[in-house]
């Protein structure tokens, strides 16, 4: 394999896995905001 | 440029909501934990939004478009040894399981543990001077992707980069962690789409081709094959993977990450997932920096040599016109008048075996290949799209500067301040001094930012600035780890030893190449640690080894 058919590869695949995990952490990153949120939440309104 | 109402309102609005979130954060923090650490909080997208958008700042696209557009294709090894360094760590849990086990809140704090206060000092203030050094060149080189981007006059830029540092500075004071992890998730959201409207930009008005031609056509047989290339090469190669392995697990904003884990096995997949974005981190902005190259060399004209004149001569003749019209044609962004001029200079100056002139066209070359990225984007993106992007660059810039003024105040004010003031601070003083140590972090930066000029591709200056206290630092940890007779001897000698070599690279006058510099501070941190440890071992159990109480 030449280098170039390499990097094309690994570029090509750069970008569909940045695009695609970034798609992951937005949705998976709401949920766990919110649940720390609410976690703090709780706490604060506990017993010190 | 068309950088509109439209533009500018996006990128207002967005800064304003992170700063309105970032506050939000503040009254849920009360002691140390919550405030460095998130009280040992973060979930994996979460920690993987905050980690990966500490660590791309508009400074991140700059210098790896830099690369790319220098070394071409083969800049993409480093993504390769990114995603294999990274996945590894995450998997096996290297270093980072250990420490956060150990629940360190800094890197340091461990070599405290394992050997003695004094190494806990000797690596704060290393990784307290590095990394100020290293984020020192962060304004300077950003203020120039904003005034091209934006048409910001160059008078406005030094106010400009204050305010965004003032941004980040009051939500990270206030808010620590806490306030970073949530902005952070926000602000990763805003980078991803800047990145991939600039990345689509590139493959449809550029294309993938006219990229392969102009690397083909424009580096000389260089910009495919690493191992070949100069300013890559074996010896670059070898230190990037050992950099990178220190910077997955002892880099203060990196490992901080993985102390705020809700645990250690969240910490691992947190590193995992990192590792496919830490390969977009490097490669995507190379690949702009490639496509700039395609899109000015695509509109220059050939140099026309002056019928009759001998190369010498012509070679002084482009070198003085380049003495004379190489700033103003830079400042305008016309980089097609420019590039075969310098191509021209590097010819001549091959062909007539003359240093000095090859010298200076490299750093024409470099200086060119600094601003060719920020040209293009103002050029290839219509307006209202500019303004998500630069919302996303932005945010991507603001984060960084928050991550970073969290980690490295975290080790000035932990590992160096209250160790030599030799008594434990109540948690309120360790707060207030953790925010007065921000404060003066980006006074710092604000001056080493305008009288400082960064020597050789801004790539290395930032490398070498980093490997000067992370080779000692990773050397010392895993060997503290691992070997019962590692001491506190071996360890100031691998520390000394260690940033001096690095500093070399900084010295122009020793001409070592970066790769050198940099596996010469590792064989010497080595060298050092080992020596001192035989000359006078340590006495470590198995339990102190492995930081144990």
């Amino acid at each position: 394999m030449s280098w170039l058919i390499l990097w094309a590869i690994v570029f090509y695949v750069s970008v569909a896995s940045f695009a695609l995990v970034s798609a992951l952490v937005a949705i998976g990153g709401f949920r766990e905001v919110r649940e720390l949120f609410q976690a703090l939440a709780e706490k604060m309104r506990g017993p010190q | 440029m068309h950088f509109g109402l439209l533009d500018w309102s996006i990128t207002l609005a967005s800064l304003a909501g992170t700063v309105w979130i970032g506050l939000l954060t503040r009254r849920h923090v009360g002691r140390i934990e919550d405030y460095l650490v998130a009280n040992r909080g973060m979930g994996v997208y979460v920690g993987t939004a905050s980690l990966v958008s500490t660590e791309i700042g508009i400074i991140t696209y700059m210098y790896q478009a830099q690369f790319g557009f220098l070394a071409g294709f083969s800049a993409f090894v480093v993504g390769l040894i990114t995603i294999v360094v990274c996945f590894a760590v995450g998997r096996t849990g290297f270093v980072i399981t250990p420490l956060r086990e150990m629940q360190v809140m800094t890197v340091p704090e461990y070599l405290e543990r394992r050997y003695s206060r004094r190494v806990r000092v000797l690596a704060g203030l290393l990784m307290a001077f590095g990394g100020s050094l290293n984020l020192g060149i962060f304004p300077i080189i950003e203020a120039r992707f904003l005034t091209i981007t934006t048409g910001i006059p160059p008078r406005y830029v030094a106010w400009t980069m204050a305010a965004l540092l003032l941004i980040a500075l009051v939500y990270t004071a206030l808010g620590g962690m806490l306030s970073l992890m949530v902005t952070n998730y926000l602000q990763y959201v805003l980078l991803a789409a800047g990145t991939l409207i600039v990345t689509a930009a590139c493959l449809s008005r550029i294309g993938w081709s006219a990229m392969t031609g102009a690397v083909l056509e424009h580096m000389h047989g260089r910009g495919f094959d690493p191992f070949a290339d100069l300013g890559v090469g074996p010896a670059f190669i070898l230190w990037q993977v050992l950099l990178w392995v220190a910077f997955m697990t002892v880099w203060q904003s990196t490992a901080m990450r993985a102390f705020s884990a809700r645990d250690a096995a969240t910490g691992r997949k947190v590193f995992t997932l990192t590792s496919v974005l830490f390969l977009g981190r490097a490669v995507i902005p190379m690949a702009w920096g490639i496509a700039a190259l395609a899109f000015f060399a695509g509109r220059a004209a050939p140099a026309a040599p002056v019928p009759g004149e001998v190369p010498a001569a012509e070679m002084a003749r482009v070198d003085a016109e380049l003495a004379t019209g190489f700033r103003p044609l830079l400042d305008q962004g016309r980089l097609e008048a420019l590039l075969p001029r310098v191509e021209r200079l590097e010819r001549l100056a091959e062909a007539e075996r003359s240093e000095p002139h090859a010298q200076r066209a490299r750093a024409l070359r470099e200086e060119i290949g600094m601003v060719a990225m920020p040209w293009m984007v103002a050029s290839l993106i219509p307006g209202g799209w500019l303004g998500l992007v630069m919302a996303g660059m932005l945010a991507a810039s603001v984060s960084t500067y928050a991550g970073y003024f969290l980690g490295w105040s975290a080790v000035i004010s932990q590992d160096v301040v209250s160790p030599l003031l030799g008594r434990e601070l109540s948690p309120q003083g360790k707060l207030r001094l953790t925010r007065v140590t921000i404060v003066a972090l980006t006074a710092f930066i604000m001056v080493w930012s305008l009288v400082y000029e960064v020597p050789g591709p801004a790539y290395f200056y930032l490398q070498v600035t980093a490997n000067l206290f992370m080779a000692p630092t990773l050397l010392t940890i895993v060997l503290g780890l691992y070997w019962r007779r590692a001491s506190a001897l071996g360890a100031y000698a691998c520390f000394i030893l260690g940033a001096a070599a690095s500093l070399a690279y900084l010295l122009p006058g020793l001409g070592l190449s970066v790769g050198a510099a940099g596996n010469l501070s590792w064989g010497l941190a080595l060298l050092g640690l080992v020596a001192g440890s035989l000359l006078r071992p340590g006495r470590a159990s198995r339990a102190t080894a492995r930081g144990a109480a």
